[in-house]
């Protein structure tokens, strides 16, 4: 059983704070001066302010902060090469970089160069993620912290607001298409929030913890001191067409004589309650549930392969000679998703508002490499996934085409647009609060 | 039709190296439009690349041998007839790029010249034997045929599945049948398996007495050398050091600079055999293992659990001192290098753990040749596969819009068109 320092992991580790904190913004900051940086870095850590994970929230809690650091941030702070050189090389090389972008699908329309932060002309060092209660705290904290910010030789490259979160009968986060969010996430071993038996390994989201290669350690960057209970944090802003998504399965759903929910519910992979697409289902039957591996639906007649959610986590399926071997395979690939949406939600899902609206995807993993950048490329992106053609990610892919096996024949949508857009991103060092501490200090 | 394997490899002359390099990366960069040549022309051909070891890879150990020009290729049939096609066909290219190369003579001695360079492969591995270029290429084309004609018309295909199949085949009539698949697809697993129970059942018999004192002697003996092999094998690995410096190889950037501009990869590594005929010995015990495998078991898309490899070799270079593993594969190097680790942990050990990036910078430590450790310490594998390799210079695929298992698929679809045998599963696949 592994026992944690809590004091010292950052909190949004365990937790997204949905439950008590309505508001969030992200902050995208650029350090202009590294010693005011250094001196304010090292004051919100006196303060306390950084949020850590035996911190807990309740009812009166106003407040959360977290905060990350990308590789020229900390290239700014004054590393020394060999540490530089001690983190993995995609953070090194960063999102925008141009092998990396080849192999997340950033291209053309979703290409750096047409980001709206995160790429070579507006690069970002710093990340810093507020949180409040609600809209009128958020408000304050918000204005209280970029004065801070001008005082730190900071400056905002870009933010982005969450709007006060929807939130459906069950308490689960509702994304723009109207889907409840938010309830796959790892039980994760020595994590305050894990109940019942944790299934992967403490390492595969905090550094210097064993990971689900024979308990091995993950590299940890620059010195155990400095690295261990820190992670790597990924985000990526991205824009959703919401009236796009629905007016296409209007469309089509009429043309192949299904529902529309049916032929979106095919493309998540879970209906919009959050409840799993099982074989012979045409309504959403409203019993949410994570407790599925796929093993029931081994043609995926239900959940179809190509689906969000089974790229996003194939479980037990398709990755090994046994249900037990796929399981081990794919939990070597797991995301701890920490991202929430931002942006109004589209009052009419069918009528376009011209407002921008979307999901500030963020999740946390030890190995950027083996983690986020595998399920981007290798399950969502893959156009060879699952023995497939020639269709990549429906909800969120490119390619525009898409099966869903059903009997005695597959039906197949094609040639439909893209729904979903990236508009900036950055991969970030979460350090631990004694990284932090190290740094403010050097 | 057999698939084979070229491995042409010969020394650069030296003050060559950067005249070469020159010659190919461009037709490397633009290996669709080049005016120098058209691999798609040469109908045989699945795979090719070009690519240079420097005199110095991995380790500088090796600095005197002259760098190295490797032309390898997977085929259909001979490999002479290649050869002769290329020399005919493109012979200005051909004839500039070993005017590079020592003993090269003139254009008329070249096709021997190539054959007698061409170290094949001490173990070869094919995804689909018997599969020709050009039938994968018919199959797909088939298949791309029935998926329209099905989404055309799938609301009244909807019917009993022998009704759907009969529709479709009436519709596709003029369809060839395919042909058979090699005898060893099918049977290779049994005989794999006979062999092995010839070779348990006459040391077990041998040893027992049953087939006699001369065979019993020989039993023991090799009981007797097996024990000497296991105790030799773990003083090796317990004085071995493996590799423990955040090195990265320079080559690095360059491999990364070629890879993922397709759904394919192709991947070159190359690495010291570790000093001393114990570890070489081993390394051809392991891949005539392999070599076994992959001509009986390992017929179906499968390496032994790897669903993403095309062709896969190994070839021990003629310094004897170094290993050359190449493969065309399916998706990312990241995914690749994991399915080596999550399933064929084993056989990827038992070989590479006879090799090294340097002096004293060996494998992940490994126990009992294949049993513990090894590829199992997942990132300080991944850092030595990634140290070993080298960037081509020209890669060509024939089909790099098809994986291996679409390959599968399109060959199940066209079979199924003749026979009605497992019906829902050939619905499945269309
Ligand atoms: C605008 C973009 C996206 C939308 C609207 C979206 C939506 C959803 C929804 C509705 C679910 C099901 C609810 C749940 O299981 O929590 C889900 C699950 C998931 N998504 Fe996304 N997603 C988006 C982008 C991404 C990206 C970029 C990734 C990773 C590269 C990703 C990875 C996952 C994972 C890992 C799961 C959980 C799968 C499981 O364990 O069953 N998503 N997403």
């Amino acid at each position: 059983m592994t026992t944690l320092n809590l004091q010292d992991v950052q909190g949004i580790v365990f937790s997204g704070y949905n439950k008590y904190m309505s508001c969030s913004s992200y902050y995208l900051l650029q350090i202009n001066d590294a010693k005011k940086t250094k001196a304010w870095l090292k004051n919100l850590l006196d303060q306390g302010q950084i949020t850590h994970g035996e911190d807990k929230a309740n009812d009166s809690t106003e407040n959360r902060l977290n905060l990350a650091i990308s590789y020229s941030g900390l290239e700014k702070l004054q590393l020394d090469e060999a540490s530089l050189n001690s983190f993995e090389r995609s953070y090194r090389e960063g999102m925008y970089s141009a092998h990396r972008s080849t192999l997340l699908g950033d291209q053309d329309g979703d290409a750096p160069e047409q980001w709206l932060w995160g790429n070579k002309a507006n690069s970002v060092d710093v990340l810093v993620l507020l949180f409040s209660k609600d809209a009128s705290i958020h408000a304050a904290s918000q204005k209280q912290h970029q004065a801070a910010f001008k005082k730190a030789g900071l400056s905002i490259v870009w933010h982005l607001d969450a709007g006060e979160k929807r939130q459906d009968a069950d308490g689960f986060a509702v994304e723009h298409f109207g889907f409840a969010d938010g309830i796959s996430d790892p039980i994760v071993e020595g994590f305050p929030t894990a109940s019942g038996a944790a299934a992967i390994a403490t390492g595969e989201f905090l550094l210097g913890y064993p990971n689900q290669y024979d308990g091995k350690l993950t590299q940890i960057p620059i010195s155990e001191q400095f690295g261990t209970n820190g992670t790597y944090l990924v985000l990526r802003q991205l824009k959703q067409d919401v009236a796009a998504f629905w007016t296409f399965m209007d469309e089509e759903a009429a043309r192949q004589g299904i529902t529309a929910d049916y032929l979106a519910a095919k493309m998540v992979g879970r209906w919009q309650s959050g409840a799993l697409v099982e074989p012979n289902q045409d309504t959403d039957p409203k019993t949410v549930s994570n407790d599925f591996d796929f093993s029931k639906d081994p043609d995926g007649k239900g959940c179809p392969f190509g689906a969000h959610i089974r790229r996003a986590n194939p479980r037990a399926v398709g990755l090994g000679t046994s249900d037990a071997e796929s399981l081990t395979v794919a939990n070597r690939h797991r995301l701890l998703r920490r991202g929430r949406s931002y942006g109004k939600a589209l009052e009419n899902p069918r009528s376009d508002d011209g407002q921008e609206r979307g999901l500030v995807f963020i999740c946390l993993n030890a190995n950027i490499e083996r983690q986020f950048e595998f399920v981007q490329h290798t399950w969502i992106n893959n156009v060879k996934f699952a023995g497939l053609y020639d269709e990549d990610d429906p909800l969120i892919g490119r390619v525009g085409n898409f099966t869903i096996p059903d009997e005695p024949l597959r039906r197949r949508v094609c040639g439909f647009q893209q729904f979903v857009s990236t508009q900036g991103g950055g991969y970030f060092f979460l350090p631990s609060l004694s990284a932090l501490g190290i740094l403010g200090n050097s | 039709m057999q698939q084979n394997p070229m491995t042409v490899i010969t020394a650069i002359k030296p003050n060559s190296l950067q005249a070469l390099t020159d010659y190919l990366k461009p037709i490397g960069k633009d290996i669709k439009k080049n005016d120098v040549i058209q691999f798609s022309h040469y109908q045989q051909l699945h795979y090719c690349s070009f690519f240079i070891i420097p005199s110095n890879h991995p380790s500088g150990n090796l600095s005197a041998t002259p760098a190295l020009l490797v032309f390898e290729a997977n085929i259909d049939g001979e490999i002479s007839t290649f050869i002769n096609d290329l020399i005919n066909d493109n012979s200005v290219f051909m004839n500039t790029v070993y005017s590079y190369c020592q003993d090269y003579q003139d254009n008329a001695h070249l096709g021997s010249y190539l054959l007698s360079h061409d170290y094949g492969a001490n173990a070869f591995y094919v995804a689909h034997p018997g599969q020709a270029r050009n039938v994968i290429y018919e199959q797909q084309q088939l298949r791309k045929d029935i998926e329209q004609y099905v989404d055309a018309n799938r609301s009244t295909l909807l019917e009993q599945p022998e009704k759907i199949r009969e529709t479709i085949a009436n519709h596709f009539s003029s369809t060839s049948k395919p042909k058979p698949q090699p005898f060893l697809n099918s049977n290779g697993d049994m005989i794999f398996k006979a062999i092995l129970a010839v070779l348990v059942l006459t040391l077990l018999g041998g040893l027992f007495g049953f087939l006699g004192s001369i065979a019993q002697i020989i039993a023991i003996a090799v009981l007797v050398l097996a024990a000497v092999y296991a105790i030799v094998l773990r003083s090796h690995e317990s004085s071995d050091k493996q590799d423990s410096r955040p090195w990265e190889s320079p080559n690095v950037s360059a491999v990364q600079d070629v890879e993922d501009r397709q759904l394919q990869n192709h991947l070159t590594s190359v690495i010291e055999i570790k000093s001393g005929c114990f570890r070489l010995l081993t390394l051809k015990i392991v891949l005539f293992g392999i070599n076994l495998v992959a001509k009986l078991v390992a017929t179906k898309g499968d390496l032994s659990g790897i669903v993403t490899i095309h062709f896969a070799r190994w070839v021990i270079l003629p310094d004897k001192k170094r290993l050359l593993f190449m493969s065309n594969y399916d998706g990312s190097w990241e995914n690749y290098l994991g399915e080596f680790i999550d399933h064929a942990s084993q056989g990827l050990t038992a070989v590479w753990t006879n090799t090294q990036l340097g002096e004293n910078r060996g494998f992940p430590d490994t126990k009992w040749l294949f049993l513990q450790g090894g590829s199992r310490d997942e990132q300080r594998f991944k850092a030595f596969a990634r140290n070993s390799q080298l960037a081509e210079l020209i890669w060509y695929s024939a089909y790099p819009d098809l994986s291996v298992k679409n390959i599968g698929n399109n060959r199940s679809i066209h079979e199924g068109l003749f026979s009605s045998s497992n019906l829902a599963a050939w619905l499945k696949c269309l």
